[in-house]
């Protein structure tokens, strides 16, 4: 299996540099990092991919089962890691990648031996004592808004468009648009991310971690932050002046530097 | 403000402040952090916000349903900072009463000389018809997508009930492909004792459906033709649309047949395996000179009988006639020429006929009977007295002889084609003779006992005398015993196995 084609691995920076991997969360493609990663290159051996489903991966690759669980999107991490021959990574997960992270770097800790965490959630569903931010109904409701979104009808029917040779542009368009998914994909994806509890997992992660904290996150918020930092030994907590849930692209320069100073 | 001059007497007055208040979308301007800083007329007519209760009061995101939120953070905000626009993102505005108004929003970010980004301008757009038309085309994809994989389903259950050797194989392929494909909890197939006088039922779309409460789950419980009842369980209640009805319907009387056919497909093996031991009954001639056993072993992995068979019986002048036979195929047809080979055997030897004479004769028998055709037969005539053998194969595998006090041996003398198989240029039916000292015997036995399907038939006789000499001293009964099971898996074995062993007593003390 071709790893590089199925996760639409991009590789650039200095090959003898200490490799980082940059992941991105749900929703988007590694496009996302594009204001951050550059900045990698002078020093390290910068790896970006796309999750299989997102951005240009291939999406006839999707394996409901194996994707069934953030496992085996730990597992195409450590795969990508194994095919480029990385050792002792570091690893910066947006959202939910954080999680992938961690399950990656427990399971195999020589491959990853530095975790950046930006905005993570290990349970997003309120539970008994627990404030993850959202009660199931919410959940729910994302769920089904995601089916009925116009994004996903669009790259549905995109194929239907682009062979409609009288509107070209209405094809070149969607081709270049950032972050498409699979609309079946991304739902799927949804479900595992929201869905998932990786509370337990976290106490596992053994490699020195960062955790990027912004202010105002709707999806991650403080109590859910400091939770991370909490769990994780050891873990360093950063809280950013950035607000939302991706400073990656509302506030690159600070990201930047706060992974600066980690590295 | 501007004038347009029409050519007629009509003049239109038209301010860009009323054009921006009173449009037929919704206006709004948010800093980039989505904090609202201006919101038109027409955006808080359709939300019921006052205007204080928006600027500098909420964000964007804030106006949105939890659903939508999630959505503005994960894909919304992310591209518009990326792309400096998105377009036509499906959200639910939540209005000041708490009512969801669907909409369609389009945004741009406005970024100032230094390319900071400065203001993000959004208009609205009331989607509520459209989100309806969308909603029943999303409804008929996913019935079009069910009704798929309920066509799907249907041909794997058929193929599994095409495969599936019987009835507790049947009821295990749809009751694990019905749990499956409908989400069931619990699921089962009652199978009717044979000979329950039921009359055939057939799956109704109407009948045998319950939709469950909240007391209780949904159940069906649909009549497999006369043989049995399918029945699944849910743990919630559920609504059973007519095409769900119809997939369950289909798969019982789908399951009802293969039950139907499986039925009548034992009723055939029995009398088969009646027929096939009928035909081998009656027990071998018992005499102080000698010892006679016998062993027949079905194959576990096919379910109709083989044609193998043997015989013992006595012939005039004190003699005894020995056959282990072979016919082609199996099942009843199989069976049935078996049983009139080994009349044909019996009649021809009291003709007292030789050994090589009884086989040509049978030649002629099997051109009558055509599943005879191309049996295989070792034919021996013993005198017990004597000790002399006369021996004639048909394309059967050679016997063994065994000594008590010297190597086993295939005898190679007496053989010639198997039945039915004639003509000019083939040699004609030969004979053999070889003599059993006290206490020697011979063995026969059919190809289950040798071959293998991955090696040639000389390692498996081989194989045969090496057995036959670990435990040449065995009385027949024992031999017929051992031989089997040191030389094939009698679990796994795909053929049938038949043996019979002979031997003279030995001189008494």
């Amino acid at each position: 299996m071709d790893v590089v084609r199925r996760n639409n691995v991009k590789v650039t920076g200095r090959d003898d540099g200490r490799p980082m991997l940059f992941a991105h969360g749900f929703g988007c493609d590694q496009h996302m990092w594009r204001f951050v990663a550059p900045a990698f290159e002078a020093d390290h051996r910068v790896v970006l991919f796309d999750y299989v489903g997102a951005g240009e991966s291939d999406a006839a690759a999707y394996d409901p089962d194996r994707y069934g669980s953030l496992e085996g999107y730990a597992e195409d991490v450590l795969e990508i890691c194994r095919t480029l021959e990385l050792e002792d990574a570091i690893f910066v997960g947006h959202s939910v990648s954080s999680m992938v992270g961690a399950l990656a770097a427990a399971r195999e800790p020589g491959r990853i031996g530095k975790l950046v965490m930006v905005g993570p959630s290990p349970r997003y569903i309120d539970d008994d004592g627990y404030r993850g931010g959202f009660t199931r109904a919410d959940i729910d409701e994302l769920l089904a808004s995601l089916d009925s979104n116009f994004l996903g009808w669009s790259s549905a029917m995109a194929p239907v468009i682009m062979g409609n040779p009288d509107r070209p542009e209405l094809g070149a368009e969607l081709t270049e648009s950032f972050c498409r998914t699979d609309p079946d994909i991304a739902a799927r994806f949804a479900r595992v991310t929201f869905m998932s509890d990786n509370r337990s997992d976290l106490a596992e992660v053994r490699v020195p971690t960062l955790v990027l904290q912004c202010s105002d996150d709707a999806i991650a918020p403080d109590a859910v932050g400091d939770y991370v930092h909490r769990a994780i030994p050891g873990s360093r907590f950063v809280r950013l002046a950035a607000t939302g849930h991706c400073p990656n692209l509302s506030a690159p320069e600070e990201t930047v530097d706060a992974i600066r100073a980690f590295v | 403000m501007t004038r347009f001059a029409r050519s007629s007497d009509v003049e239109l007055d038209e301010s860009a402040e009323d054009l921006f208040e009173n449009a037929p979308c919704g206006y709004l301007s948010a800093a980039p952090d989505g904090m609202l800083i201006r919101v038109n007329e027409t955006f808080l007519r359709w939300t019921g916000y006052r205007r204080e209760d928006l600027l500098g009061v909420k964000r964007f995101q804030d106006l949105l349903s939890v659903g939508g939120r999630i959505y503005h953070e994960t894909h919304y905000a992310p591209m518009l900072r990326m792309q400096g626009s998105v377009r036509e993102i499906a959200v639910d505005i939540v209005g000041a009463n708490g009512d969801r108004l669907p909409v369609l929003v389009n945004s741009v970010l406005v970024r100032d000389e230094r390319g900071e980004p400065q203001v993000v301008r959004t208009t609205v757009f009331d989607a509520t018809e459209r989100m309806l038309y969308e909603r029943e085309l999303l409804a008929a994809r996913d019935r079009e997508r069910t009704a798929r994989e309920r066509t799907e389903h249907l041909q794997h259950i058929t193929a599994l009930l095409a495969a599936a050797a019987d009835a507790p194989a049947i009821a295990a392929a749809v009751t694990g492909e019905l749990i499956d494909a409908l989400g069931a909890a619990r699921g089962g197939v009652t199978l009717h004792d044979r000979g329950t006088d039921e009359r055939p039922a057939l799956a109704e779309p109407d009948e045998g459906f319950d939709e469950g409460d909240e007391a209780g789950g949904a159940s069906v419980r649909l009549p497999l033709g006369t043989a049995g009842r399918l029945w699944l369980e849910f743990d919630g209640p559920r609504q059973f649309s007519p095409e769900a009805r119809a997939f369950l319907v289909a798969c019982a009387v789908q399951s009802g047949l293969a039950l139907e056919r499986s039925r009548l497909y034992e009723e055939t093996r029995d009398v088969a395996h009646t027929l096939q031991a009928s035909l081998l009954a009656g027990d071998p001639p018992r005499d102080p000179r000698f010892e006679v056993a016998t062993l027949y072993h079905a194959a576990v992995e096919h379910l109709e009988v083989g044609g193998d068979w043997h015989d013992a019986f006595w012939l005039a002048g004190g003699r005894i006639g020995i056959t282990v036979g072979d016919v082609v195929g199996r099942g009843l047809g199989a069976a049935s020429a078996m049983g009139q080979l080994r009349s044909a055997v019996r009649a021809l030897a009291a003709a007292d006929l030789e050994p090589a004479a009884v086989l040509g004769h049978l030649d002629t028998f099997v051109a009558q009977v055509e599943a005879a055709r191309y049996a295989t037969l070792a034919y021996a005539e013993v005198d017990p007295e004597s000790g002399v053998v006369t021996f004639a194969s048909a394309g059967h595998l050679p016997p063994v002889t065994i000594d008590p006090d010297g190597e086993p041996r295939l005898f190679m003398e007496g053989r010639s084609a198997p039945l039915g198989v004639t003509g000019p240029e083939l040699a004609p039916r030969r004979q053999a003779r070889f003599t059993l000292g006290p206490g020697a015997g011979f063995l026969l036995y059919t190809d289950g006992l040798v071959e293998r399907r991955t090696e040639p038939i000389d390692t498996g006789l081989e194989r045969l005398l090496a057995a036959v000499r670990a435990s040449r001293t065995h009385v027949p009964a024992r031999l017929v015993e051992t031989l089997p099971a040191a030389l094939i898996d009698l679990r796994t074995t795909h053929d049938d196995v038949c043996l019979l062993s002979f031997r003279r007593s030995a001189p008494q003390g």
